[in-house]
């Protein structure tokens, strides 16, 4: 489990040190502060050489159109792809691990990058045709706790007139998984119905139930069942049929995301943005003491963004009701040019709340 | 003072250059008015930081309250009590361990960013409280002879262990209890104006929020 966080000249970050990492991270700030940036840092980071993130979580904001002078320049703080990224993990085991972003030459131009991350292959082809010269591309070198590297580039290729995206990566460094769940965008069912699926395998199912069963006390089962050739999970509320789960509320599905990402994830990491989006049951604290015990149940840790005030304080209450209280809160705060980071641990937020000192 | 429940404690950031904790609402009261007279409120925000064993926690809260990064100056108000080194002491630890810079002597002003002070009641010297010093600023108040007699009167009329184990609290309650509205608390009666600010009993502590 991670112990701390330092994440230099990636998006706003000049060198941020986020400390005291417990199982479950709450990140709030004001707005602009780097918070979302933060989850995509660790996600990067998670994902060892794996560049093709670095498209992904450009997409996850909408951004779907580069060109040669700035794919993934966004990721570099400023813009200014002269000074590397780099992300440094510390975990409970004493043991570093190290991403290393920096730009090289190689010639990238403009192409659609495809909502479908989840299908992103390491030759992902694209029908744009070439509107830019030569340019740079970007590498991302994974240093292991062992010392050892593991490099990987991305640039563009032309050919047989079309322009692709071409991943260089020799080897693949051996990593837990880091599930992102995107602010703005539901998970595709098909993918909760694979990882439910999963479950099953396992005999687990039963602990989704009990959870979702938080938010809507009438369901008695899950089961997946194909529609239109794609995988679906259904709910049994106790009509005379099954009900698609899309169908039910925001919260049911929300809840049923989050729960099987970290079943997914087993001894890796979750990140939620805005944990709270649609899902007015973060405010209470059996849900919360659920999303920790699964947490604890696959040795996962949960990074979550929030803006709410309620989410803080019933986050908080279940921890300390848990008995349990690996949680902490932390706060980025713009301090001249740069994001600080301080953390909040069960006295200090207790105070906090009790005396109505502000912690967002 | 039962805390409110965490639920309804609304959030507040810290929003002056100048930040004033009293260890109780009385405190908090007393200090708003004070700093209302000598026309400094603007600049300051008093809180109460709770009892005498809160402070610590407190103080490790506050440090990181959004815009606490801004002020300036940082007074802590403490009585004194039965013992005004031990009551300076814990307030000076609790100061370090929140990371802040730590006076050796009461009223003494350290540091930056914010500068601190530790402001020991009644005087920085002697034992006793807020009490002591808001008592001293009427002592020549008509009343105050016949507050006196009724005290005098209560020690011949009781045994020892039905007289008020807090005197000066008490007998800032009886002086109180002669004013026109008789059942003010000591931070109402200061917010009423009952508490004579250009009395020179508060001249020390008045100097030193000037310069705070």
């Amino acid at each position: 489990m991670y112990t701390s966080f330092k994440v230099k000249n990636f998006r706003c970050f000049k060198d941020l040190e986020l400390g005291d990492l417990a199982r479950i991270n709450l990140i709030a700030g004001k707005n602009n502060v780097g918070k979302t940036a933060l989850l995509e840092a660790f996600w990067i980071h998670q994902g060892g050489n794996n560049a093709t993130l670095g498209l992904k979580i450009d997409a996850f904001r909408g951004i779907h159109e580069f060109n040669s002078q700035e794919l993934l320049r966004d990721l570099f703080r400023e813009f200014d792809s002269s000074r590397k990224i780099e992300l440094s993990s510390y975990d409970d085991a004493g043991n570093t691990r190290r991403t290393i972003i920096t730009e090289c030459e190689q010639r990238i131009t403009q192409f659609p990058l495809s909502e479908n991350n989840e299908n992103m292959t390491p030759e992902q082809e694209t029908s744009s045709q070439l509107s830019e010269p030569l340019s740079s591309g970007i590498a991302f070198n994974y240093i292991d706790e062992s010392g050892k590297g593991y490099e990987a580039s991305m640039y563009l290729v032309e050919g047989n007139g079309k322009m692709r995206v071409q991943f260089d990566r020799a080897s693949f460094p051996k990593r837990p998984v880091g599930t992102f769940l995107a602010a703005q965008s539901r998970t595709d069912p098909a993918v909760n119905a694979e990882r439910f699926g999963n479950l099953r395998i396992t005999k687990e199912q039963g602990e989704m139930v009990r959870i979702l069963r938080e938010i809507e006390p009438r369901l008695q089962s899950l089961d997946v069942i194909p529609r239109g050739g794609k995988p679906i999970v259904h709910g049994d509320i106790g009509l005379d049929r099954l009900v698609p789960l899309p169908l039910l509320g925001e919260g049911t599905n929300r809840l049923l995301s989050y729960s099987l990402a970290i079943a997914h994830a087993a001894d890796g990491i979750v990140l939620i943005d805005e944990i709270e989006n649609g899902l007015h049951y973060m405010v209470r604290a059996d849900v919360w003491k659920a999303i920790a015990a699964l947490a604890r149940r696959y040795n996962v840790q949960v990074f979550s963004t929030t803006h709410s005030e309620g989410c803080i304080r019933v986050a908080h209450r279940a921890f300390v009701e848990d008995g349990q209280y690996d949680f902490r809160l932390h706060r980025l705060d713009r301090v001249a040019d740069t994001i600080e980071a301080v953390t909040y641990d069960q006295e200090t937020l207790a105070v906090a709340l009790e005396d109505g000192l502000e912690v967002r | 003072m039962k805390r409110l429940s965490p639920e309804f404690k609304p959030f507040k950031p810290v929003e002056r250059p100048k930040v004033i904790l009293t260890e109780g609402l009385d405190g908090k009261e007393v200090f708003c008015a004070l700093l209302s007279h000598l026309g400094l409120i603007e600049d300051f925000e008093v809180r109460d930081a709770g009892g005498k064993d809160n402070l610590r926690r407190y103080l490790r809260a506050l440090v990181i309250t959004p815009g606490f990064r801004d002020v300036v100056s940082l007074g802590v108000v403490r009585d004194a009590n039965t013992y005004p080194e031990g009551a300076f002491q814990s307030v000076h630890d609790a100061l370090e361990a929140a990371g802040l810079a730590a006076p050796e002597k009461p009223f003494d002003a350290v540091g930056k960013h914010p500068r601190t002070t530790i402001m020991i009641l009644p005087n920085g010297d002697d034992r006793g409280e807020l009490e002591d010093l808001l008592l001293k600023s009427v002592e020549d108040d008509p009343a105050m002879d016949c507050v006196e007699q009724y005290f005098e009167c209560l020690k011949n009329q009781l045994n020892d262990h039905m007289i008020p184990k807090k005197l000066a609290k008490a007998r800032a309650h009886a002086f109180l209890a002669s004013r026109r509205r008789p059942s003010l608390r000591l931070g109402e009666a200061a917010q009423a104006g009952y508490w004579p600010w250009n009395n020179p009993a508060f001249d020390s502590l008045q100097s030193t929020l000037n310069n705070l």
